[in-house]
C-alpha cells in the first residue's frame, strides 16, 4: 500500500519542478475539497468558480514558498483557498453587487445564513453548526468570514480574551468531531 | 503536564486552520521542531482535516478543469474583457516573467477583477487603466524583492548551512532568530522571527561566543525589508546571542539588554 506521505512527497518535487501532469492530478485530487470550502464561504458559484481559478494559479506560482515542515501541502492549499475566498468576500465590488440579495451585514454578524442550502450542511460548516451558539457564531465569524479576533470584540461587545479562549475551547471541540 | 496543556489549548488546530496570529505561528512552529508530540497533534488534525474535506467534495463545473490548466501555461500577455454581465471579472495575467515574484501579477490581476465588478462605467476603466500601470512599477519593485527572498530560502535551505536557533530568554518568551552560518566559508546570516521594534537610537547586534568571549558579529537593521542579514564572517563558535545597543553597536556586549540566544 503507498505510504501517503512518501506520495506527498514526490508530487511536491513534481509540482516544483512545474511539471503539468503534476498539476493536472493535483487538481483531480485536490480541486473538490477546495472548491467545497470555497463554496462554504461564498455561495455565489460564478464567483467560487473564479476564486478557485486563482487559488490554482496561486499554487502555481506559490509553490516555491511551500514549507513542508511547517505543514501538509493540503493544510497549505486549503489555507490559500480560505483566503482567496474570504477576500473576494469582502471586496467592496461584490458587496456592492450583491445588496440587493439578502446578505449577513457587517454591523450584524452571524444574523441569518442565506447559502445555498446544499452547503449548509455538510462537512466544516456541518460540523461547526453543531458547536453551542456562543461559540457557533465566532468560529464563523473568524474561520468562514475572516474576522479578526479585535474585528468580532469589537461586533459582539465579547471581551477580546473571551472571543480567543472560546474560539479556542470551540477548535478542540471540533478536533474530537472531526476524529 | 505542561506539554498536554498546550496540546489542548487549540492553538495548534487554530494554526493548521490559518487563524493564529504570527506571534502564535513562530510558537507553534517552534514547538512542532522541539515536541514531537506537538508535532504529531499537528499532524493528526491536518489529516482529519483533508479527510473530512475530501469526503464532502463538491465536483467544480467540468469545463472549469481546461480553463484553470490552461492558465497554469506561460503564454503572451493576455488581457480577456467581457462586457454584458454585471459580474464578470477582468483577468490580467502579465506573464513577461515568470519568476517567484509571479503570485504579484495576480494580486493585481484580482484587484484589477474588483474594480471592473463595481461598475461598467467607461469612466471607471480609465481610472483602473491608470491605476494598473502604477501598480506594474509597484510589481516591479516587489518583483525584486521577491527575487531576494528566493534568494534567501535557496540558502537557508543549503545543506552547507548550520542552523542555529535563539530562543527568548525568560524576560523576552516571544524573541526569537536564527542564524544560518555557512560551514564553509564561515559567513554568518541572520533571520529575525520575532524581536521587538527598538527604540530610536538603538540597534540589534549579534555577538558570537567564542571559546567564552564575545566576538561582535555585526549591527541588524530592523527596518530593512531583507529577510536574511549578512553579518560578519565568524570562523569558529559555540553560540550566538544578540543583544540590544546604541545605534552603530558597541564593542562588547550589555549583558542586561539580551534578547536571545542559542547554542551550535
Amino acid at each position: 500500500m503507498t505510504d501517503p506521505t512518501y506520495r506527498e512527497q514526490d508530487l511536491v518535487m513534481l509540482l516544483r519542478r512545474r511539471d503539468r501532469q503534476a498539476y493536472a492530478q493535483l487538481y483531480d485530487r485536490y480541486s473538490g475539497a477546495l472548491y467545497n470550502i470555497i463554496c462554504q464561504i461564498m455561495p455565489d458559484r460564478e464567483l467560487g468558480n473564479d476564486v478557485l481559478q486563482d487559488v490554482f494559479v496561486s499554487i502555481w506560482r506559490k509553490i516555491e514558498s511551500y514549507d513542508e515542515s511547517k505543514g501538509r501541502l493540503f493544510t497549505w492549499m486549503l489555507n490559500i483557498a480560505r483566503n482567496a475566498a474570504i477576500d473576494t468576500l469582502r471586496s467592496k465590488g461584490y458587496r456592492n453587487n450583491k445588496m440587493n440579495r439578502e446578505m449577513p451585514e457587517d454591523d450584524a454578524p452571524g444574523i441569518g445564513q442565506t447559502e445555498q442550502p446544499n452547503v449548509d450542511n455538510i462537512g466544516l460548516r456541518k460540523m461547526v453548526n453543531g458547536l453551542k451558539e456562543e461559540h457557533r457564531i465566532l468560529v464563523d465569524l473568524a474561520y468562514f468570514k475572516g474576522y479578526t479576533h479585535d474585528e468580532i470584540a469589537k461586533e459582539t461587545g465579547i471581551p477580546l480574551g473571551t472571543v480567543k479562549t472560546r474560539i479556542r475551547s470551540a477548535l478542540i471541540q471540533l478536533r474530537q468531531m472531526m476524529k | 503536564m505542561k506539554l498536554n496543556e498546550y496540546i489542548e489549548s487549540g492553538i495548534i488546530e487554530s494554526y493548521v486552520l490559518g487563524l493564529a496570529s504570527e506571534e502564535e505561528r513562530a510558537d507553534v512552529e517552534q514547538m512542532c521542531i522541539l515536541y514531537p508530540e506537538v508535532l504529531e497533534a499537528r499532524t493528526s488534525f491536518e489529516n482529519s482535516l483533508e479527510n473530512l474535506a475530501m469526503e464532502q467534495a463538491i465536483a467544480p463545473p467540468a469545463a472549469l478543469k481546461t480553463t484553470i490548466l490552461d492558465a497554469l501555461t506561460p503564454v503572451g500577455g493576455n488581457v480577456v474583457e467581457m462586457n454584458g454581465r454585471q459580474e464578470t471579472p477582468v483577468r490580467r495575467f502579465s506573464w513577461s516573467k515568470l519568476t517567484a515574484a509571479a503570485s504579484v501579477a495576480l494580486l493585481i490581476g484580482s484587484v484589477a477583477m474588483n474594480m471592473i465588478q463595481l461598475n461598467k462605467n467607461k469612466a471607471l476603466q480609465s481610472q483602473m487603466e491608470a491605476s494598473l500601470s502604477a501598480q506594474k512599477t509597484e510589481m516591479a519593485q516587489l518583483e525584486t524583492r521577491m527575487k531576494d527572498m528566493k534568494r534567501d530560502m535557496d540558502m537557508m535551505n543549503d545543506p552547507v548551512m548550520v542552523k542555529v536557533v535563539m530562543k527568548g530568554i525568560p524576560a523576552q518568551p516571544k524573541s526569537m532568530a536564527t542564524v544560518y552560518w555557512d560551514g564553509k566559508n564561515k559567513d554568518v546570516y541572520v533571520m529575525v522571527n520575532n524581536l521587538p521594534k527598538p527604540a530610536s537610537g538603538k540597534q540589534y547586534q549579534l555577538w558570537a561566543l567564542v571559546d567564552g568571549k564575545p566576538v561582535d558579529a555585526g549591527t541588524i537593521s530592523i527596518n530593512s525589508s531583507a529577510g536574511l542579514h549578512h553579518m560578519k564572517v565568524i570562523p569558529k563558535a559555540q553560540a550566538f546571542a544578540i543583544t540590544l545597543e546604541k545605534e552603530g553597536g558597541s564593542p562588547s556586549p550589555d549583558l542586561t539588554a539580551l534578547y536571545v540566544m542559542g547554542e551550535v
